[in-house]
């Protein structure tokens, strides 16, 4: 049993197609770093903005001088450029100061500056999202004014906040895809020509399936875990860690309404962090069931393929989906945005949350567990038949 | 000759081939049932019909507006809201006639009357000058130019939105679906004729008596025929299955060109046939692309899994990257993977989407040949290396 294990845990590890995938996946990561330290100054970004705010104003401050010069200092229009330059001049050196205050990490100061200005922005002609959105942005300075700490939200480079939006929004789909090919490669190993030639090992169909399953649940996590601590050493030797209470938008379930919230990230994690256990379950075990269906490597991998990946994306497709969102596993690819309710916000379905996350991945594994089991009592039944024939 | 036969049967007699297409087909079928069922609803008569009701429903609200102010006759306002009124009115009596005569077929009378309802509507459109206004002044042009065409050549109305007849309905085919779907698939059963011949890594192709060169010939043209020919047949059932259902519809039916230009868009109407003929070209380009660089990843990797999911990664992965990733779009007319909806490319909706001026036909043409040359030069210096050695 043991040996049965190390068999199929070296088959996988000893491959390259495990190396290429880990390899594959941390570049595309490190690309994707790369690009966000890119608009990390940029326009959009705290300091950047300002900085645009600063030489825009002295270019206008520059004009109106150079226009006070031509006209006579008893025009009436001599006062009003006379007077815009003195509020020119009292904007740019708040200006000023808010980018002082940033160099030189007064954050409570700095935050407490940003929120005035947001608040005065007119919320009239936005949609409910934008307005949605905007209110967020109002919580998240507010707890930040409570808890001051440096701004991360520019562009997410710290080494939490980057894993954070690489498991946000590329991750879920990328590394399912990834990992697809390697769980079908384990399962399928054993099929030459459609015949299963592991049946000749002498272990029971039992524990080679549940053998099987726990090497593909750990390769996964392992290099799940692996590539996320790769990630996370590279953005954090080159940006820091960034904090872990730092702000973390969500959405909660007021009177039946779903309205942005704020907690802190590490709170986030626990629950993110068995979703992601129980989906990988869900996809190790949809692996096996459509190797055993199948028996031969490439369909095995497009059925994987287009039902998992596909289950993610079919709400996207067929909208009215959306209401029954909640009872397909596929809705839970994307664990963060369970977790925060964003997938909740975006379909309008408040049911999808964590419980009932847990509730359908868990059952829906247990079905697939069954059926592998069915299967495999098949096969049995039918080669003894044969045998006895 | 033989082995090229060898090879075809190879991969047809395989289960994954009529499964894949079968999938496809049957996902297609869908498309066609629903578009179908809502096309009623995208006719002109029922444009117009709902047009009426929005603005009958419009009339009255300022009818009872008039009478809620009866006092007030005198206003500003009083006199703005009966010129609504009436210009209402005007729109109800137009859309009228456009329902009769669309009902008569009298095509041209209602085309002539859709094309002075758009030039109405763009001078209103045209005094809005920020760039928000923007898509909506090229929607309208576009409707212009759309209905000035038909206006000179009266023919039958079909629905772009939701086409049912045969040729809109295949354009909207390749537009939405298959240039991601079917890659998916020719990708998968590409790696299925491509690199069988390895059995631990070994090329057992190499055993046969046949010319280096005419092995990797061979394989490519088998590649061809087997991309296209499942391609051409794909779109073959459907047109004729479409056609049957709601006729082919004319080929001299206008289609809107966009192409993006530096100073704004630039609007033009061309027939569909001509359309159809360069997306066939482009289309063939990229599958063509497609079999060699398949052929050249089976080389490097010498086993299926790799190859595949590298060809996955490269293809479709990175034509989804460049909607992702912005940064991407600036180089996108180089890759030609950008060119995988040669239907978007062709009529330059890509082009506007990323507001990329190059991304267009003619570079698609000399992206796709320059980088076939240069995979099949690779090919060819690989297997020169590889029979020194």
């Amino acid at each position: 049993m043991s040996s049965y294990f190390s068999l199929q845990l070296k088959k996988v590890t000893k491959h390259n197609l495990s190396i290429i995938s880990v390899v594959i996946l941390s570049l595309i990561s490190f690309g994707l770093l790369y690009m966000k330290s890119t608009q990390l100054s940029g326009t959009g970004s705290l300091k950047g903005d300002a900085q645009g705010q600063i030489a825009m104003k002295k270019e206008a401050l520059q004009a109106d001088r150079q226009a006070l010069k031509r006209y006579s200092p008893q025009g009436k229009s001599y006062k009003a450029t006379e007077k815009d330059i003195k509020q020119t001049e009292k904007e740019l050196k708040k200006d000023q100061a808010f980018v002082d205050n940033i160099n030189h990490n007064h954050w409570k100061r700095v935050y407490e500056t940003k929120l005035k200005r947001d608040q005065k922005g007119k919320l009239t002609d936005l949609s409910s999202d934008e307005k949605d959105g905007h209110k967020s942005v109002i919580l998240r300075l507010k707890y930040l004014i409570a808890h001051p700490m440096p701004y991360e939200s520019d562009s997410a480079v710290t080494g939490i906040q980057f894993l954070l939006d690489l498991n946000e929004n590329y991750l879920p789909v990328l590394f399912s895809l990834v990992m697809i090919f390697v769980l079908t490669y384990l399962f399928t190993g054993s099929y030459k020509n459609g015949l299963n030639i592991s049946t000749v090992l002498p272990i029971n169909r039992l524990q080679s399936t549940l053998t099987n399953n726990i090497v593909g649940l750990l390769v996964v996590s392992f290099i799940f875990l692996l590539l996320n601590l790769l990630v996370f050493g590279g953005a954090a030797s080159i940006f820091g860690t960034g904090r872990s209470d730092y702000p973390y938008i969500i959405h909660h379930l007021v009177n039946d309404h779903l309205v942005p919230g704020i907690i802190p990230t590490a709170k986030l994690l626990p629950q993110a962090a068995i979703l992601q256990l129980l989906n990988f379950i869900f996809m190790v075990l949809f692996v096996q069931l459509a190797a055993k269906i199948f028996h031969n490597q490439l369909p095995t991998l497009l059925v994987s393929l287009l039902l998992l990946l596909g289950g993610h994306f079919i709400t996207i497709f067929i909208i009215p989906l959306e209401k029954i969102a909640q009872w397909l596993p596929g809705t839970y690819l994307g664990v963060l945005n369970v977790v925060s309710n964003q997938t909740a916000y975006a379909m309008d379905n408040s049911a999808i949350n964590f419980s009932n996350g847990v509730f359908t991945l868990i059952l829906s594994s247990i079905l697939l567990f069954l059926l592998v089991l069915l299967i495999d009592r098949i096969t049995t039944i039918a080669h003894r038949n044969g045998r006895l024939a | 000759m033989s082995y090229l036969a060898f090879q075809l049967k190879k991969v047809f007699k395989n289960k994954l081939t009529p499964v894949c297409l079968a999938i496809l087909l049957l996902l297609m079928g869908i498309v066609l049932f629903m578009n179908i069922r809502t096309n009623p609803q995208f006719s002109l008569q029922a444009g117009a019909k709902s047009e009426i009701a929005y603005r009958q429903k419009e009339i009255n609200q300022q009818q009872r507006l008039l009478k809620h102010d009866k006092q007030k006759s005198k206003t500003e306002v009083y006199h703005d809201t009966k010129a609504a009124i009436k210009q209402n009115q005007d729109a109800v009596k137009q859309d009228k006639q456009v329902q009769k005569a669309a009902n008569k077929g009298n095509w041209h009378k209602a085309y002539t009357i859709m094309w002075q309802q758009k030039k109405q509507e763009q001078t209103i459109t045209s005094n809005g000058q920020d760039s928000t206004g923007l898509n909506s002044r090229t929607n309208v042009e576009k409707k212009l130019q759309f209905f000035n065409y038909l206006r000179h050549e009266p023919l039958p109305y079909e629905s772009q939105d939701m086409p049912v007849t045969g040729w809109q309905f295949l354009l909207q085919l390749n537009q939405q679906y298959l240039p991601y779907v079917f890659t998916l698939v020719a990708l998968f059963l590409l790696t299925l004729l491509l690199t069988d011949s390895y059995h631990q890594k070994l090329d057992t192709g190499q055993l046969l008596p046949l010319e280096k060169n005419n092995l990797m010939i061979s394989n490519t043209i088998a590649g061809i025929v087997l991309t296209l020919g499942s391609f051409l047949g794909i779109n073959l059932v459907l047109f004729i299955v479409a056609s049957l259902i709601s006729g082919t519809g004319s080929l001299s039916f206008p289609y809107i060109v966009v192409q993006y230009t530096v100073s704004g868009p630039l609007i033009k109407c061309v027939t569909t046939g001509s359309f159809i003929i360069k997306v066939i070209v482009l289309q063939v380009l990229t599958l063509i692309f497609d079999v060699v660089l398949v052929q050249f990843l089976a080389r490097i990797f010498r086993d299926k899994l790799p190859a595949l999911l590298f060809a996955i990664l490269l293809v479709p992965g990175l034509n989804i990257a460049t909607m992702i990733v912005e940064p991407l779009r600036k180089i996108s007319a180089w890759l030609p993977m950008s060119y995988l909806n040669a239907v978007d490319i062709v009529s330059g909706n890509l082009g506007m989407n990323y507001q990329n001026v190059q991304l267009n036909y003619t570079t698609g043409l000399l992206t796709l040949c320059c980088s076939i040359l240069i995979i099949t030069i690779m090919i060819l210096l690989s297997s020169h290396i590889k029979y020194k050695e």
